[in-house]
């Protein structure tokens, strides 16, 4: 790893900046700044090969094709909540392939490969924050996991899907992933649609915590253009960066503090807005429905009976849904997060996620589904 | 030591070397645009004819397609020390950052009017108001602490000018690199009218620019829920107000104030404008804004109430949320209307001076006419006239200023009288 050792060590000293005579008005509550290695060090120590870069590319054409309405299968977007140990990772991912495989005339499997987690206020924040779990955010140790992760689950012949919350990470990693998702803390959020305009894979914007679509709507609309904004380079630098836009968003429905949203008449009724907005092509096509969070109360029997319901639904000719996501590791259910060998192995340390076997279960109603919704064309 | 990229080191750009930057990068824009046009193909994705930066540096061409140009900006070291505080400034902010948190805690029982412009697009109008307001702050100051507004980043509902430091000329051609310098300047010189400044925090990386100058800053209502912005605000050295959500949540808001007290380690950049892991020491005097909501106002006082019994439902210590809140008598509370939003200041300052509790400070959107225009290039627009949202015209704020401050000694007066 580049030996870039920050100016400030020593967890306890307050520092407030090196070279620069800065005032003391600044930094009166920052205790450290260490440098991160720049997205270009990962990207030449974990490379992603020529024939991955391909699959990248193929399955990020594959899922426009999909939301646009030129390929009739259904986009499933499936895997742990959160990524806390690589191998499990590496396991679910070997699993997941040869079911995704299997069934690929049907559905478009793409994996979870979660690294950022929004918390309601405090709580783990992900494997790029603290991959020790521990308290000792070694965000370079965090970034390089991450990055590994990824290249190895794209290796194994699967899309990656990630939800992109902090602004400087997708430059570390956005070449390995096919799907983008926004979040609801974060759909409404200037820098989030700005960030979107410029990702070059297609990206979901949930609704809102309330519940509300419009500002999902008007999220794929402003992501659609250019825009200008501060950023970093390839080499870690700040730099003015301008964006051609996104005509690949589209809308999440994941329920709400108010309930479920995945029911028929809320689709057709956010379909119907969409359409009547400004919002482009693919979002007033068809939504994607998140069977996890606010459209399950965070329980995954109820999760998986979702799933059922929506493949049904679709084995009767439903329009309108691209995709559907779901929550799903080896075990069922979650643990409390602690350090990797006192946890459980395969089971989410934050929300509670599907068994594999009942996910198998679940990948194959849906894929049963959309054969079956081919014979009433 | 720590290496410093070469590429990356812009020290003490001049203001020529600026406009020959930008003129650059606009030529190589118009090229870019110009092939993109020619090629007729509407998706960029399979643009091959224009290179992009990282097919220079010998990347795969995946990255980044759909970002078309880097322009690379000064440092915030080099920014920092090219536009320098001088002592009256230091002072001022240090002494004004103390007020205010003596205000919002109550040991100081003035109230905090955080007034002015929506936007600032015009240095000369800025610096204008602030004269005014200066010599109306020194005025009132026994019973108002007056903050200006000065604002360089607009959320927009969708899109539109975002701002001065965003598009410094306002006419698209994004000359973010001057617009950083341009704010900077304009703090200073509303500083050198003995007046501290407020603004919204929205980038996450522009910080590192202006907020040694800054003595009050507000996460907007969207981007309230925000982890990224609960994070930065954890690390900003000056009290922070959270916005209610747009849907009217006021929870989420309170739940801002707990994450932004706590302590973090995250993403972001350091002086020599660098990727960093930053690590916060938590910010404590943070509190809630009542802006008003998609379903009408929230400024009335059975709305401040609930929303202190809210925070008190999720904080169990004494801080400043705990002790008020402040209102923001325009956006969801005046519909964006300013004769509305005076109205809506003179029923605060009724309740001020009726000795309502709870009541810790006012937002006011001001400028030196009343009502906005809409945004063009400095030439074309009527002087000291908003070019985003309606502002209340100097005068009528210069009248309510002094309600303000006639209310705040009515209700002194009650209390001397009591005791």
């Amino acid at each position: 790893m580049n030996q870039m050792r920050g100016p400030l060590e020593g967890k306890n000293n307050i520092e407030l900046g090196h070279e620069a005579v800065l005032p003391e008005t600044v930094d009166v509550n920052i205790r450290q700044l260490d440098p991160i290695p720049a997205p270009r060090s990962f990207i030449n120590e974990i490379p992603l090969g020529r024939h991955l870069v391909k699959r990248v590319q193929e399955s990020r054409a594959a899922i426009r094709d999909i939301l646009h309405g030129r390929d009739d299968r259904l986009v499933v977007i499936v895997g742990p909540c959160s990524i806390h140990d690589p191998q499990a990772a590496r396991d679910y991912a070997q699993r997941l392939y040869s079911v995704a495989k299997e069934l690929e005339d049907d559905i478009l499997v793409v994996m979870r490969v979660y690294f950022e987690k929004p918390r309601t206020t405090i709580g783990w924040k992900g494997l790029i924050n603290d991959p020790d779990l521990n308290g000792t955010f070694n965000i370079r140790k965090g970034m390089w996991l991450a990055r590994k992760i990824l290249v190895d689950t794209v290796e194994i012949g699967l899309p990656t899907a990630t939800e992109f919350l902090d602004p400087i990470t997708p430059q570390y990693i956005s070449d390995a992933i096919s799907w983008g998702a926004i979040g609801a803390r974060n759909t409404e959020s200037q820098v989030h649609r700005q960030l979107a305009s410029g990702l070059s894979m297609p990206v979901g914007f949930k609704n809102s915590t309330d519940g509300n679509v419009k500002v999902a709507a008007d999220s794929c609309y402003t992501a659609s253009h250019e825009h200008h904004f501060l950023s970093i380079n390839v080499d870690g630098a700040v730099i003015s960066a301008e964006t051609l836009g996104n005509p690949d968003c589209h809308v999440i429905l994941r329920g709400s503090i108010h309930g479920p949203n995945y029911d028929a008449q809320s689709v057709a009724d956010a379909l119907e807005y969409l359409q009547e907005s400004n919002a482009p092509d693919a979002a007033s096509r068809g939504l994607i429905i998140d069977a996890a969070h606010g459209n399950s109360g965070k329980n995954e029997v109820k999760q998986a009976r979702v799933v059922e319901e929506i493949a049904e639904r679709i084995r009767l000719g439903e329009q309108g849904i691209s995709g559907i996501m779901m929550e799903s590791f080896i075990e069922s259910g979650n643990q409390s997060p602690a350090p990797l060998n006192e946890l459980v192995y395969g089971k989410s340390i934050t929300d509670r996620c599907i068994s594999w076997e009942r996910t198998n279960e679940l990948l194959h109603k849906l894929s049963g589904a959309v054969r079956e919704r081919r014979t009433l064309n | 030591m720590a290496e410093v990229n070469p590429s990356s080191q812009h020290m003490n750009p001049s203001a020529s070397e600026l406009e020959r930057d930008a003129h650059d990068a606009a030529i190589r824009r118009e090229y870019l645009h110009t092939q993109i046009e020619k090629n007729h193909d509407k998706n960029p994705l399979n643009l091959t004819s224009v290179s992009r930066w990282e097919d220079e540096v010998g990347l795969a061409p995946i990255i980044n397609r759909r970002v078309l140009e880097l322009d690379p900006l000064p440092s915030p070291a080099a920014v920092l020390q090219s536009l320098p505080l001088n002592d009256q400034a230091r002072k001022l902010i240090v002494e004004s950052r103390e007020e205010i948190r003596a205000v919002l805690s109550g040991e100081d029982d003035r109230l905090l009017v955080i007034v002015g412009p929506c936007s600032i697009h015009d240095p000369q109008a800025a610096l204008d108001y602030a004269q005014r307001l200066g010599r109306v702050r020194k005025e009132l100051e026994e019973n108002l602490l007056i903050v200006m507004r000065v604002y360089f980043e607009k959320p927009r509902t969708t899109i539109g000018w975002k701002g001065l430091i965003n598009d410094p000329d306002v006419d698209g051609t994004h000359k973010i690199n001057k617009g950083l310098l341009l704010a900077r300047q304009i703090l200073l010189d509303v500083l050198s009218q003995d007046i501290a400044a407020a603004t919204e925090f929205l980038e996450p990386t522009s910080p590192q620019y202006i907020s040694d100058a800054i003595s009050w800053g507000a996460i907007g209502a969207r981007n309230t829920e925000s982890q990224v912005h609960r994070q930065l605000a954890s690390g900003l050295s000056m009290p922070v107000g959270f916005k209610n959500a747009t849907d009217g949540s006021v929870s989420v808001a309170v739940d801002s104030v707990i994450t932004a007290m706590q302590e973090h380690t995250f993403f972001g950049i350091d002086h020599q404008g660098r990727a960093a892991a930053v690590e916060t020491l938590g910010n404590p005097d943070c509190h809630v804004i009542l802006r008003g909501s998609i379903h009408g106002p929230n400024y009335d006082a059975q709305s401040v109430e609930q929303a202190l019994k809210i925070t008190h439902e999720k904080i169990d210590h004494e801080c400043i949320a705990t002790h008020g809140v402040v209102i923001d008598a325009s956006h969801g509370n005046s519909g964006k209307d300013e004769v509305q939003q005076v109205r809506v200041v003179r029923n605060i300052a009724q309740r001020v001076a009726e000795d309502e509790p709870g009541i810790s400070g006012i937002m006011i959107e001001s400028f030196i006419k009343g009502g906005n225009q809409e945004a063009a290039p400095l030439s074309q627009l009527e002087y000291g006239k908003s070019i985003t949202d309606k502002c209340i015209s100097w005068d009528d704020t210069h009248a309510l200023l002094h309600e303000l401050s006639d209310a705040v000694q009515k209700r002194r007066d009650t209390h001397t009288l009591r005791s």
